[in-house]
């Protein structure tokens, strides 16, 4: 076991790595807002779309979600977007890569992997402040009243959700080491979150047989879980039936991302930066 | 007490890739080359000794200290610093050395001033308040940043981010320093300033440096000089044998009495300049005892003298110049 002081040593270097993250972050002051805001926005049009949607062919509900619990949900969506926005990894890792700004992390005395996820905490702790106030105006305004129980299920979704983000971030910024243009991968796992993981269209709104695998795929932990467990469009129960995949995704892509670090390594060390 | 650091037989290759053949879709026609960055090389760094790796671009300066730093694993051969395997122990080392990478890879934030990356540092290395204040202070003094180090970095020219850079790199006082290229497009007053600094702190601290450059000047603050080309070493040695090595001729400037035009004095060499009344010849060592020269420089005919050394920029121009003459040897090893 190694002495305490070397654990509070490591803490301070990831507190003082976490600081100077969030203050760079904050040199851009409004532009970090505004980037936060036009995220929702994708949100915000998914609701003009199912409002047009349940206007023109008359349904009070779709699989038992009216109108009103699809808004709701699509408005705790947009609250989401930018905490589990994952392409700020990307970018970081990417860039680092290209440009062979790697060496200057590689040289400080602290892990590179772990670097990476404190900057990408840092990044999200300011999209959360964000995220937390409309999410509250939505459980206001939409007359929501969910138990303890489900904030706890929610909470624990919105962390799976950011883990599983960032750890998605680094296996695709990882990529960079083999291709030289990874735009066309992040537009595709953008799409599946969008299609397949909830952001457009609520997983229940599927026939059964397709949401129940849509579920055992990694990306509805992204959006779907967590917003539908808030909005009540599934049930704490069924909401919890969903944890154990949610942990084992998590695990498989912290293994996968690992591998990719060692691949990155050892790729760096034979082409060089 | 062993070296500060021991390369032993070093070599380093690296997998490119090249199109065979121009056209709209040569990128889909590559063939895999694998490159020598490395091949072979050996040297030594004793305790406080300040070391300038010299060579070209493409020479293996950077893939060097990089393997040296622990960024990359050499494919054959040893390294040592400070009695750690870089490689193996890199987070462990990162404590004892500091890398200034010069602007290629700024270690400062851009958007905040650099007394914010300072206090990153600090807390990285775990420096305590104390400590951190005093040896502020001292870099301040010594790299003369005091009007820079709060202003946002992305204000400041060159000169002052590779100071600051340097700060940034020295603040745990390292006991083994790396710079690659620190002086690349600074201008002349900082430059000095970070060879000051540099003498100052093997000086007051005993700290070793590495210093990797192609600018010749640089080196004047060497004790030592390893040079490189091609991957292989060429040279190790201080400065008045580098430059006895690899120097081709000595410079002779001849100025002649009124009138006299110097024809009919029988000169050798390579006439470098001429003009009404005056000879600048590249003679080679050899003929310093030569008769035809005897009898130029005492003939009254002649008014005045100089035998010089050339520049040892033009030493190493020249010397590389004849090696790129010589051919392309042995930079690509092999098709793969």
């Amino acid at each position: 076991m190694r002495p305490m002081s070397m654990q509070t040593n490591k803490l301070i270097k990831y507190r003082a790595l976490f600081r100077i993250s969030f203050k760079d972050l904050l040199t851009w002051g409004w532009e970090a807002v505004l980037s936060s805001l036009m995220l929702m926005l994708y949100a915000v049009i998914a609701i003009i779309v199912w409002i047009a949607i349940y206007s023109f062919t008359g349904v009070k509900s779709i699989n038992g979600v009216g109108l009103t619990s699809t808004i709701i949900y699509f408005a705790i969506i947009s609250a989401l977007m930018p905490f589990l926005s994952w392409s700020n990894t990307v970018d970081r890792l990417s860039s680092d890569i290209r440009d062979g700004d790697i060496a200057s992390s590689l040289i400080r005395p602290m892990s590179y992997y772990f670097k990476i996820f404190f900057e990408g905490v840092s990044g999200s702790v300011f999209n959360l402040a964000v995220s937390i106030a409309v999410i509250a105006l939505v459980i206001h305004f939409g007359g929501l009243t969910p138990s303890v129980y489900t904030y706890a299920m929610f909470a624990f979704y919105f962390i799976i959700g950011f883990l599983m983000a960032e750890l998605l971030g680094f296996i695709i910024g990882s990529l960079a080491i083999y291709l030289t243009d990874i735009y066309g991968i992040m537009v595709s796992i953008n799409w599946m979150i969008t299609i397949i993981g909830g952001g457009m269209i609520p997983l229940v709104f599927f026939p059964a047989f397709i949401e129940k695998v849509l579920l055992l795929t990694p990306f509805p932990f992204l959006a779907f879980v967590p917003a539908a467990t808030l909005s009540g469009v599934i049930s704490v129960g069924e909401s919890f039936g969903l944890a154990a995949i949610g942990l084992a995704w998590l695990a498989a892509l912290a293994i996968i991302a690992y591998v990719m670090w060692i691949k990155l390594k050892t790729r760096i060390n034979a082409v060089g930066i | 007490m062993p070296n500060a650091v021991e390369v032993e037989n070093v070599s380093k290759r690296f997998n490119t890739y090249e199109n065979k053949d121009t056209g709209l879709f040569s990128s889909f026609r590559r063939k895999k080359k694998v490159v020598r960055a490395l091949d072979g090389v050996s040297f030594s760094i004793k305790h406080g000794e300040i070391v300038a790796l010299l060579g070209r671009n493409g020479s293996g300066k950077s893939t060097m200290i990089k393997t040296i730093t622990g960024i990359l694993h050499p494919d054959a051969g040893r390294v040592r610093v400070l009695g750690l395997d870089p490689w193996r122990d890199r987070q462990k080392i990162t404590m004892d050395i500091g890398v200034v990478f010069g602007a290629t890879h700024p270690q400062l934030y851009w958007n905040l001033p650099p007394v914010d990356t300072f206090e990153y540092v600090r807390d990285v290395y775990g420096v305590s308040q104390k400590d951190y204040n005093e040896r502020l202070k001292f870099f301040i003094g010594l790299l003369d940043i005091s009007k820079v180090y709060k202003k946002q970095t992305r204000q400041l020219s060159l000169g002052e981010r590779m100071k600051c850079e340097m700060v940034a790199a020295l603040l745990h006082f390292p006991k083994f320093v790396v710079m690659d290229e620190p002086t690349i497009g600074v201008d002349l007053p900082a430059r000095i300033g970070i060879k000051r600094a540099v003498r100052e702190l093997r000086k007051r601290y005993g700290m070793t440096f590495l210093i990797t450059t192609h600018v010749v000047d640089d080196i004047s603050m060497a004790d030592r000089i390893v040079m490189l080309e091609r991957g292989k070493k060429i040279f190790d040695g201080k400065q008045e044998k580098l430059r006895n090595t690899f120097r081709e001729y000595i410079i002779l400037e001849v100025k002649f009495a009124d009138g006299e035009s110097g024809k009919g004095f029988r000169m050798k060499g390579r006439v470098i300049s001429s003009e009404p009344g005056r000879v600048k010849l590249g003679i080679l060592p050899s003929m310093l005892k030569d008769e035809w020269l005897r009898k130029l420089i005492t003939s009254d005919k002649v008014e005045d003298y100089r035998i010089s050394e050339p520049g040892l920029s033009s030493i190493l121009a020249r010397f590389y110049s004849s090696r790129d003459r010589k051919g392309n040897e042995a930079d690509v090893d092999a098709d793969e």
